[in-house]
């Protein structure tokens, strides 16, 4: 029983974690902003260690403050590093995320004695851990503080999305069109901007700073191979990673390897079938009609 | 710290030899790559390239079974190319874009990358393999025999950069042209990825996976805004490389528990804003220093406008015409209309002290001639340009301090040297202009 | 030749844009009235589409300003509409003809708002009125180029605005298309809007439209037609001697002259 439990919160926090990145990860890569997404991904890890160290908790609410803030704080440096120091975009994502990575690796180590972050869980996180920390228990049920936590950060990127669909939509497909009529691109911009790195920040724990970035570009471009409906990727999206959480945990299990690891390659191996197969947009398919 | 820095530099330690020479070599010869891949506008496939080699030596390990140097470097070799064609096969069959593709193949390949090795270290024997060197880097420890390596690979680059550079720069800057004049490019632009995979494979053996992007890009950059020139810019960008790589190893020799990897990676970063402030030209100071010195000249140039307008108002030469006069005309500072003076005194354009001044008779040509550039300036864009009169002030306020002389004489026998301005005020001509 | 109108809507104001602190266009100065179907035409890299996207405040201008309705653009921007170049986004994206058109409404409905049942009616009223209802539910990306650009002035015209700036609509159309677009253009006119259209082509310009703008950089001419459309204005704009700017233009790239 208890070892069923074990698979069921980590199978689910898993599917949080993928669904809350996919659905931010379909906005990203239409944007073609998949690699800002990265360097994001990378760069709250400074953040997340110096709000650890004041707080003295990965889950606390000055770590998510701190790393969203050098989340947004990222996306600004780059586009200034762009456009006023004239480095080209691809370069300044490169120089920035790089630098403040490395500074979040310098303090993990000046402190390693007091913190609790080592390199493996920056890596690839700790989700296997998850069913051992319990945060409350309902009606006999013990509740992983994790599970709590993941829940929360899914419903409120869909409440954003759900709420600001229309906003996102616009200035993603034109955002040209959107500041001529008057609506505020930039504010729309860091408004996906801080969910995104909100979203890697809550993640962190989980999946680490690198494989984040797996669940947000490669469920939502899985999903992109396969419908031209807009609402249909978002839920797409999730599907996939659910998928892959599911097939990824008990890959892990039979290879005794890394979950957040083994997700991502099966996240890897439904774009693959996407790639191949998908009816309208996929290999086969294009090779066939031409 | 000096007694550390006496100790690292007098090379006693034949271990400090080792990582000054291997750091020096990879710091080297990634940034020489480097400058290719930036200027390609493909920073980030380095980044991909870097974190798609982990299963590759990864496999290396699990097929050969020991740890050999050679082998995983070749499982890395093989994988980093792969990586590279999965981008370009997704790119150019699918409607999913660079950016995307990237992020698909470096977190995909890592995510398979990190389930191989966290299933080796299960199996109990990771230890012996060190495999995570090739995720952290291990610049403190590299030892003789990888020098046989890293220099190898660093003398390959150098001399294969040597030997196409000109087919290189022309691929990088303009391929379509290439291709146009017959060049294969398709093969240059192969070759030139194989030595960005080769140049990754050994250089995330310093400074990690998630960094080695930097060693490829940063340097790059740094040196793009010392100069113009290609070759330069790659020597330059090998210097700051190398540079940056003795001292992230000469920190972490300092204060053992410093990871090497990130320093040099910071150590790059602050040379690269270094460049980006101070390069001469290009840098944000002599940017901003430029601009404030046209921005006094402009204000010398107004000064010298607004006494001859005085003169022209009055008819008077002769007398000074105090600071106060002058601020019941325009809108400025007492102070900076005073510095103007003082250093328009300095070039004798205006006589007189402190409070009351009067203009020179070279100060006097200058006044006139920018007066002169106004006004023609007005009625080129009436007549010419058929601007409305009571539009054109604004515009011939900017121009009458970038106009130059030729440009001024040009304009002036367009307009077949005019009387009078659209306002009907004088244009005045000095007398050898007749 | 530069047409004054009394009671203008639409009042450009010595605008000068730059790109690199060099001037691509200078002292632009007209004002238009409303009703009418103007076209800016000019040769390639005459500033055309720069202009009005520096009227519409997407560029900002090095000097000069803008008023529509007499109000500075912010106050009005909701009775301005706008039909980019059909090249300017990715039609690859995941939408529908009807979710672009929809996307017109955004303005009337606020920061979190939804759209609502008025909004599409409004939207297919819209979609109807280029001939493109029955694709309401089509992928954009599986519309022809034509299809795409009345997709576009669809949404522009659920804006339900008042002034209506088209960057080349007619480039690379079909026929049915540009038939429907001018169509669409004369209906507008006479209900009282006013468009301004970016064309490149001289040969259809005079059938096209009412009111002429002639630009290479400067501003040769702005009036009707016929004042307008004449030999010596056209040789003017076309191979008009622009020998100062270009030098001026030089000499401002090279001093890095500040604002």
């Amino acid at each position: 029983m208890d070892f069923w439990f074990n698979d069921f919160w980590i199978i689910l926090c898993g599917s949080l974690v993928a669904m809350s990145c996919a659905i931010l990860g379909c906005f990203l890569i239409l944007r073609k902003m998949a690699m800002v997404g990265d360097a994001i991904s990378h760069s709250v890890l400074p953040g997340i260690v110096v709000a650890f160290f004041l707080s003295g908790s990965l889950s606390s609410w000055t770590v998510m403050l701190g790393a969203t803030s050098l989340g947004l704080l990222t996306t600004f440096i780059i586009e200034m590093l762009n456009k006023r120091g004239g480095v080209q975009a691809d370069a300044a994502i490169g120089l920035t995320f790089t630098f403040l990575f490395a500074v979040g690796v310098i303090l993990i180590a000046a402190n390693s004695g007091n913190l609790h972050i080592d390199q493996d869980c920056v890596l690839h996180g700790e989700i296997a851990y998850i069913p051992l920390d319990i945060g409350t228990t309902i009606a006999g049920i013990e509740i992983p503080r994790q599970a709590i936590i993941l829940s929360v950060l899914f419903f409120v990127i869909s409440t954003l999305v759900y709420l600001g669909y229309r906003g996102l939509f616009l200035t993603t497909f034109d955002p040209e069109y959107a500041d001529a009529i008057g609506v505020k691109t930039t504010t729309w911009h860091y408004l996906l901007m801080a969910a995104v790195s909100l979203a890697t920040v809550v993640s962190f724990e989980s999946v680490g700073a690198i494989l984040v970035v797996a669940f947000l570009i490669v469920p939502a471009a899985t999903a992109y191979l396969l419908t031209d409906h807009f609402p249909s990727m978002l839920l797409l999206s999730c599907v996939v990673g659910i998928l892959s959480s599911f097939t990824g945990y008990y890959l892990a299990v039979y290879l005794d390897g890394s979950i957040a690891g083994a997700i991502s390659t099966m996240m890897g191996v439904f774009f693959s079938l996407a790639f191949l197969f998908a009816p309208k947009h996929g290999y086969l398919a294009k090779r066939l009609s031409t | 710290m000096l007694r550390s820095f006496i100790e690292f530099f007098s090379f006693s330690d034949p271990n400090v030899v080792y990582v000054v020479v291997g750091t020096l070599l990879i710091g080297a010869s990634s940034s020489i790559v480097g400058c290719f891949t930036v200027l390609r506008k493909r920073s980030l496939v380095g980044d991909a390239i870097a974190h798609a080699v982990l299963p590759g030596v990864c496999l290396a390990f699990l097929l050969h079974g020991e740890k050999d140097p050679l082998i995983l470097l070749l499982g890395a070799f093989i994988s980093g190319w792969i990586s590279i064609i999965v981008i370009d096969l997704i790119v150019e069959n699918t409607r999913i874009k660079t950016d995307a593709a990237l992020g698909i193949v470096l977190s995909v390949f890592f995510g398979l990358g990190i389930l191989l090795l966290t299933h080796i270290q299960k199996t109990g024997n990771a230890s012996q393999s060190g495999l995570d060197s090739f995720l952290f880097g291990k610049a403190a420890s590299i030892v003789g025999a990888d020098l046989y390596t890293f220099g190898a690979v660093a003398v390959l680059l150098m001399v294969a950069v040597f030997a196409f550079f000109r087919e290189f720069t022309l691929i990088s800057f303009d391929p379509n042209y290439a291709q146009s004049i017959g060049m294969p490019v398709k093969w240059y632009q192969l070759v030139l990825s194989s030595l960005t995979v080769l140049a990754v494979t050994v250089g995330i053996q310093a400074v990690g996976v998630v960094l080695m992007a930097a060693l490829l890009i940063t340097p790059a950059v740094a040196a793009r805004f010392w100069t113009h020139r290609l070759w330069l810019m790659i020597v330059l960008a090998a210097l700051i490389g190398a540079i940056a790589n003795v001292s992230g190893a000469f920190i972490s020799y300092a204060a053992p528990r410093m990871p090497t990897g990130p320093w040099i990676i910071v150590v790059l970063t602050f040379l690269a804003m270094f460049s980006m402030f101070f390069a001469p030209q290009r840098g944000f100071l002599s940017k901003w220093r430029k601009a404030r010195s046209s921005k006094a000249r402009i204000f010398e140039e107004n000064v010298l406008k607004l006494l001859y307008q005085l003169e022209e108002k009055d008819g008077n030469k002769k007398v000074d015409r105090s600071i106060q006069e002058m601020l019941k005309r325009r809108d400025w500072k007492h102070s900076e209309v005073k510095a103007a003076l003082k250093r328009l005194d300095r070039r004798a354009l205006v006589t007189g002290q402190s409070e009351n001044w009067r203009l020179s008779q070279e100060g006097r040509m200058e006044g006139q001639r920018i007066v002169r550039i106004h006004r023609l300036w007005e009625l080129y864009l009436t007549t010419v340009m058929k601007v409305a009169p009571d539009h054109v002030h604004e515009t011939a306020e900017v121009m009458e301090h970038i106009i130059n002389p030729p440009l001024e004489k040009k304009l002036m026998r367009l307009l077949n040297k005019p009387e009078r301005d659209p306002h009907d005020s004088p244009i005045p001509y000095a007398e050898d202009d007749i | 030749m530069i047409k004054r109108v009394d009671n203008s809507i639409l009042e450009v104001h010595d605008l000068t844009v730059s790109y690199h602190n060099k001037p691509v266009l200078w002292n632009i100065d007209f004002d238009l009235p409303s009703g009418i179907v103007a076209g800016i035409i000019g040769p390639n890299g005459a500033g055309k589409s720069t202009l009005i996207k520096s009227i519409m405040g997407l560029i900002s201008p090095d000097q000069g300003y803008t008023k529509i309705f007499g109000q500075p653009l912010n106050e009005i921007r909701s009775r301005v509409s706008y039909v980019p170049q059909r090249e300017s986004v990715d039609w690859d994206f995941p939408a529908s003809a009807m979710d672009v058109v929809l996307m017109g409404r955004y303005s009337e409905r606020g920061f979190w708002g939804r759209y609502n049942d008025e909004d599409r009616k409004i939207a297919k009223q819209s979609l109807e009125q280029v001939d493109m209802l029955p694709f309401a539910n089509r992928q954009i990306s599986q519309l022809s180029g034509g299809q795409q650009q009345r997709v576009f002035l669809a949404r522009a015209l659920a804006q339900q605005a008042d002034i209506y700036f088209m960057d080349e609509p007619f480039a690379g159309v079909d026929a049915a298309t540009e038939a429907s677009i001018l169509n669409l253009l004369r209906e507008m006119s006479h209900s009282g809007k006013t468009m301004i259209v970016v064309h490149h082509d001289l040969q259809s310009a005079y059938d096209y439209f009412d009111w002429m703008i002639l630009l290479n950089r400067r501003l040769i001419a702005v009036g009707p037609k016929a004042d307008v459309f004449t030999d010596e204005l056209i040789q003017e704009t076309y191979g008009g001697n622009l020998s100062i700017l270009a030098t001026l233009g030089n000499i401002m790239q090279q001093k890095d002259y500040p604002k």
